[in-house]
């Protein structure tokens, strides 16, 4: 008989065992979709390498940054050097080592992707739980709701590189302008994506035994309809994390981001400098670096997504660990688990065993 | 019966669904319609007692049980519990009121949220009430000190010099723990057959028997005083069904629990209910004690119904009545009996007037709404042979395709 | 005795989850002769379905994996063939019925396409475009009917004498189809059948979706129906009213038919014998009247008995104790002692018993054969 209140060896057991549980369905997943996997391995050493970067960027950078030009190899002496063993990436024609200007550009364009992608989850999802929850026509929250989607439309339509342009006539370059931009367009897709879910779990019958039970509406929202909208978010969240950084990459790369040469590098404005500037056919290590960082940053999270999709979202979650595409009749799924419930059937199963 | 008030008593109610207009709609200028899935029941409960409802889809027994409870709003008409009016309940005061109302639901996988523990699960409605208890507390509270620093000012003002004694609080309820709340659950848990031992498991890892268990779990440990149950038993096996409708009326014969029993299955509503209603397109169509309606049903549909179960007897295999037609859904109902599309006893007056229900003559608890009630009461359902052949409808909007055979008059 | 349509023997079908494997169902074996209805009764987690899946082979390989044991469908074993050749068979004579039709029909096409799709496959298999794997009789025999009256499909597909090879060779046209269909959906008495034929599923009732699936499956002819609770998601008077129309369509075609429920009800209706399954195996086989009116293992007797059929004065009913047990920690000896009044040492220590001819029963046709030790003494007692 389990007491009322687990014991603190009991509960230390428990936490051991659903640690040793999700270990294991990770390993599982993984086995199961090798290319998450990756992802996930990736996402880890951009993760470690930005905080590096962050932390004690001579770990890992053998040349620091001076603040007009960028970094510098010294003494300057030799120039637009294909990649060697000192320059990993080469040196482009003012000495600059691209190695440590894409090592550089990380933090700055994850810290960005994240940053953007955060905020447009915050705020869009807290739309959207808004505008989903309290939908009902005729009511304040109706109108409320039917506002919010209507701005959110009006948002939607908005082309986020020619804003950036627009903005950055107004206020100037900067990493700010860019932010803005991306910012302002992409919060409305989670809005979207937030009301739909949450309009699909409003009418499941558990939020509606919440409700008959007596339980207030916010609560209802915070402990029933989030926790179960939460997965779709996370998978679109990290998906998203890659798309923000390409499409801030391609804003600099239009010019409307952070300037290069500049104190802090960034791979759009790197990408879009050298092109510009130089015949790539001869030195194909300016851009090739920058891109590939961005390729391989980008991607890492998508991978990262698929998995973590396949993982939570209930309806693929079975095909992994079944490989079964099928619905198996129902004597099947009863027999996966099913404890032992009542007296009787314990009495029944103690029989059995003796 | 008794002369004390009805636990629970509907005058008219009625649930419209308002069918969303289109663009032709609106630029037809087509008056807005409605699915009358309720449409007048007046009904009452008795503390104690159980009623079932039974009826096909399309009946409204479910709407009207939801309504009940205030999961949907009425329309129009009133309800009344213990004599006060609870279409009038708001906000938190409602919230509070529902502890004397709950609803098992049909469905045992998708009512239980899958994230959430048993011990959760059932414990969430404790919780709730915990809050609203102190909610309510609080506030009276608050009111209690206010009158007193009024008191204290009008005395201060009169000049007298008499203390005004300091105001008896009401204590404030504490808020319960984890741990308190899994012990309330714990002790519930026993009631409808489970181990305490599975407070930490999840809902998925449970039988649809257990499942059921757990629902009606959450329903009891609030104490309510009515149970609406949506088809608790669809979704089980015979031999667990057996066990669970056991288990209902032992825990109705402890408690002075009263019952509205919604469902299709009409072995069950045999067992547990003392009276039936039978509906039909949103309406009661006879309603009395669950003996007479059920070996003497006297409405047309009822005996349909009833001469359509099929019936675990191989003697009885061949006998059987049939009726004709599919089940319309009711949108803005014409006026006249709503079965009269499908009745085998229709006439012409059956189709331009309503028929009210009204009680039998001898037996005021059996009423009956049918115009020809007392003419076709004699009929049994086992004598109504029907040869082959009656088409179903197609999915009719009124019904009002094909029909049984000829009348029989 | 004329050839079995359907003998399965000893069939055990074994699944695998990510947990381990575990036998679905368990040495089963069950004859159906030509014409007759057999059911197959049982809770949830029995095996029936899986029993009503395996037969046809539609079980998806992978997971499931047929153990042992042989389906002899008129004359040839279906275990060993392999699955690339299985469209052939399922063609061939074995008609299935689902139980929840919006999933079973294809909601892309409408109710025409539908049907005329299953005739098409029929017609190329008896013009001989389509290869046939087992090319037995027509199952259709015509003798004992005087006339037919309400099919109209009967008449239409009888080949005028002396035409047979050439109208053998000719495909058919649309008008062709849209006439068969048309007799196929009388058939199901469905009246006005011209104004459904362009309809969608969705636009449909159950209870006509339910009578489509049933044209659809009549019109492949087969000789065989599994009919995998057909009703169940039903409302009570479509039921009666589907339940009808097969109890009279199964005296016009001379099909079997093997009808799985857990409504004992509509079993007594429609069935001439009837299986119990209990975890994975059959406890009990015999003809309906003789099961229902004495039946001969402890499981079919504490089943009959807790169908509620009294009042709110005769509680409590008579219940099984516990519930059925999970397929992967099944009890040792005989599967349901555990829960059984009768049950004695040695019912849990020898194997499940085997299903064997019950001495003093009744012999009409089907002999009643019980799995239970004391088969004899259940009988006894009330």
């Amino acid at each position: 008989m389990a007491a009322l209140a687990p014991t603190p060896a009991q509960r230390g057991r428990r936490l051991v065992s659903s640690a040793w549980r999700s270990v294991v369905n990770l390993y599982k997943v993984m086995r199961a979709n090798p290319l998450s996997f990756v992802g996930f391995v990736l996402v880890a050493i951009t993760l470690i390498l930005a905080f590096i970067v962050v932390a004690d960027p001579s770990l890992i950078i053998p040349y620091g940054a001076t603040q007009d030009t960028g970094v510098y190899r010294e003494p300057p002496t030799i120039l637009q050097w294909p990649p060697s063993i000192a320059h990993p990436f080469g040196t482009d024609q003012g000495g600059r080592d691209i190695y440590s200007a894409v090592l550089l550009a990380l933090p700055l364009d994850l810290g960005i992707g994240v940053g953007i992608a955060g905020i447009s989850v915050l705020l869009g999802g807290f739309l959207g739980l808004v505008a989903g929850f309290w939908d009902k026509p005729g009511t304040l929250g109706g109108a409320t709701s039917t506002l919010i989607m209507r701005v959110t439309d009006v948002f939607l339509a908005f082309p986020s590189l020619i804003l950036a342009l627009a903005i950055v006539a107004s206020i100037g370059r900067g990493v700010w302008s860019a932010v803005l931009a991306i910012t302002i367009t992409w919060w409305p897709y989670y809005v979207r994506l937030v009301r739909g879910e949450v309009l699909a779990v409003k009418h499941l019958p558990y939020v509606t035994a919440a409700r008959a039970a007596g339980v207030k509406d916010t609560r209802i929202l915070t402990r029933h309809v989030l926790r179960n909208v939460l997965d779709p978010i996370i998978v679109y969240f990290t998906l998203d994390i890659g798309t923000v950084l390409v499409t801030f990459s391609t804003i600099s790369f239009v010019g409307a981001g952070i300037p290069y040469p500049g104190p802090i590098p960034e791979w759009g404005s790197m990408m879009s400098y050298y092109q510009g500037n130089f015949l790539l056919s001869q030195y194909w290590w300016y851009i090739a670096f920058p891109a590939i960082a961005i390729f391989m940053t980008a991607l890492s999270y998508s991978l990262l997504g698929d998995g973590l999709r396949d993982v939570l979202d209930p309806r693929t979650r079975r095909a992994l660990t079944q490989t079964v595409a099928h619905e198996p009749p129902s004597e099947v799924k009863e027999a996966a688990v099913a404890p032992v419930e009542t007296p009787e059937e314990e009495e029944a199963l103690e029989e059995s065993e003796a | 019966m008794t002369d004390a008030p009805p636990l629970l008593e509907t005058e008219g109610v009625t649930k419209f669904f308002p069918i969303v207009r289109s663009i032709q709609d609106v630029l037809g200028r087509r008056t807005a319609r409605a699915i009358h899935a309720v449409d007048g029941v007046s009904i009452t409960v008795q503390a104690g007692e159980t009623v079932g409802l039974i009826g096909e889809s399309g009946s409204g027994k479910t709407t009207l049980g939801w309504v009940i409870a205030r999961l949907h709003e009425a329309t129009g008409g009133a309800i009344r519990f213990e004599g006060h009016d609870v279409l009038a309940l708001d906000g938190t005061e409602l919230r509070h009121w529902r502890h004397n109302v709950q609803v098992v639901f049909q469905d045992p996988v998708g009512s239980l949220d899958p994230r959430l523990k048993v011990w959760q699960v059932v414990g969430e409605p404790v919780r709730a009430q915990n809050q609203m208890d102190r909610w309510f507390a609080r506030r009276e509270r608050k009111r209690l000190r206010a009158e007193h620093r009024a008191a204290v000012k009008r005395s201060r003002e009169a000049g007298t010099t008499t203390e005004v004694p300091p105001p008896t609080l009401p204590p404030m309820p504490p808020r319960l723990s984890n741990a308190d709340i899994r012990r309330q659950v714990a002790v519930a848990l026993p009631l409808v057959g489970l181990m305490p031992a599975v407070l930490d498991q999840y809902p998925h890892e449970f039988s649809g028997g257990g499942r059921q268990r757990i629902s009606l779990a959450r329903a009891l440990i609030v104490n309510p005083k009515l149970i609406v149950l949506d088809e608790p038993t669809s979704a089980l096996d015979v031999a667990v069904q057996a066990q669970i409708l056991n288990r209902l009326i032992e825990l109705q014969r402890e408690r002075g629990l009263a019952y509205i029993l919604i469902t299709h299955n009409v072995a069950a509503v045999r067992f547990v209910a003392d009276r039936v209603a039978v509906m039909y397109l949103g309406q009661i169509v006879e309603i009395g004690p669950v003996r007479e309606v059920l070996e003497r049903p006297v409405h047309p549909y009822t005996k349909a119904l009833l001469a359509a179960l099929p019936v675990a007897d191989v003697r009885r295999r061949r006998t059987r009545y049939r009726i004709g037609g599919d089940i319309p859904t009711l949108v803005d109902p014409k006026p006249g009996c709503r079965f009269a599309p499908r009745c085998p006893f229709v006439e012409e007056r059956c189709k331009a007037t309503d028929p009210p229900l009204v009680p039998r003559p001898g037996a005021p608890g059996h009423q009956v709404a049918c115009l020809r009630a007392e003419e076709v009461a004699s009929i049994a359902p086992a004598e109504l042979l029907q040869e082959a052949g009656p088409a179903p409808a197609l999915t009719a909007t009124d019904g009002a395709s094909a029909s049984a055979t000829a009348p029989i008059s | 005795m004329t050839q079995p349509v359907l003998s399965v023997e000893n069939l055990s079908v074994e699944y695998e989850v990510g947990a381990g494997r575990f036998q679905a169902v368990s040495d089963v074996s069950l004859v159906i002769p030509p014409g007759r209805v057999v059911g197959i009764v049982g809770e949830t987690g029995c095996g029936k379905s899986t029993l009503a899946q395996a037969i046809p082979r539609l079980l998806p390989e992978p997971p499931a994996h047929i153990l042992s044991g042989k389906i002899i469908f008129q004359g040839v074993d279906l275990v060993p063939v392999p699955r690339g050749k299985l469209p052939m068979v399922r063609g061939t004579g074995i008609g299935m019925i689902f139980q929840e039709p919006l999933n079973s029909l294809n909601p892309a096409f409408r109710v025409f396409d539908q049907i005329a799709e299953s005739i098409q496959i029929r017609h190329w298999r008896e013009m001989g475009v389509l290869p046939v794997f087992h090319p037995g009789p027509t199952p259709w025999d015509y003798s004992h009917r005087p006339l037919p009256e309400t099919a109209d499909v009967l008449s239409h597909s009888v080949i005028p004498p002396g035409a047979k090879e050439k109208v053998q060779r000719k495909a058919l046209s649309r008008a062709d189809y849209r006439r068969e269909v048309l007799d196929y959906l009388r058939l199901v008495r469905i009246n006005d059948p011209e104004t459904i034929l362009n309809l969608y599923p969705h636009e449909l009732s159950g209870g006509m979706r339910q009578r489509i699936m049933i044209a659809m499956a009549l019109s492949e002819k087969p000789a065989l129906l599994i009919a995998d609770e057909p009703t169940s998601a039903l409302d009570v008077t479509i039921q009666a009213q589907v339940l009808t129309l097969m109890k009279e369509l199964i005296d016009e075609v001379s099909a079997s038919i093997l009808y799985i429920s857990h409504d004992l009800g509509v079993v007594a209706e429609t069935a001439d014998d009837l299986g119990v399954m209990y975890a994975g195996r059959l406890v009990e086989f015999g003809p309906v009247a003789d099961i229902f009116e004495r039946p001969r293992h402890p499981y079919t007797k504490s089943l009959l008995r807790s169908i509620p059929t009294r009042y709110k004065t005769d509680w409590p009913m008579p219940t099984i104790p516990g519930s059925v047990p999970n397929l992967s920690l099944l009890p040792r000896g005989c599967r349901f002692h555990p829960r059984c009044a009768l049950a004695r040492p040695i019912c849990g220590q020898e194997p499940h018993p085997p299903l064997r001819v019950v001495e003093g029963a009744t012999a009409s046709g089907t002999p009643h054969q019980s799995a239970c030790h004391f088969a004899e003494e259940v009988a006894s007692q009330p």
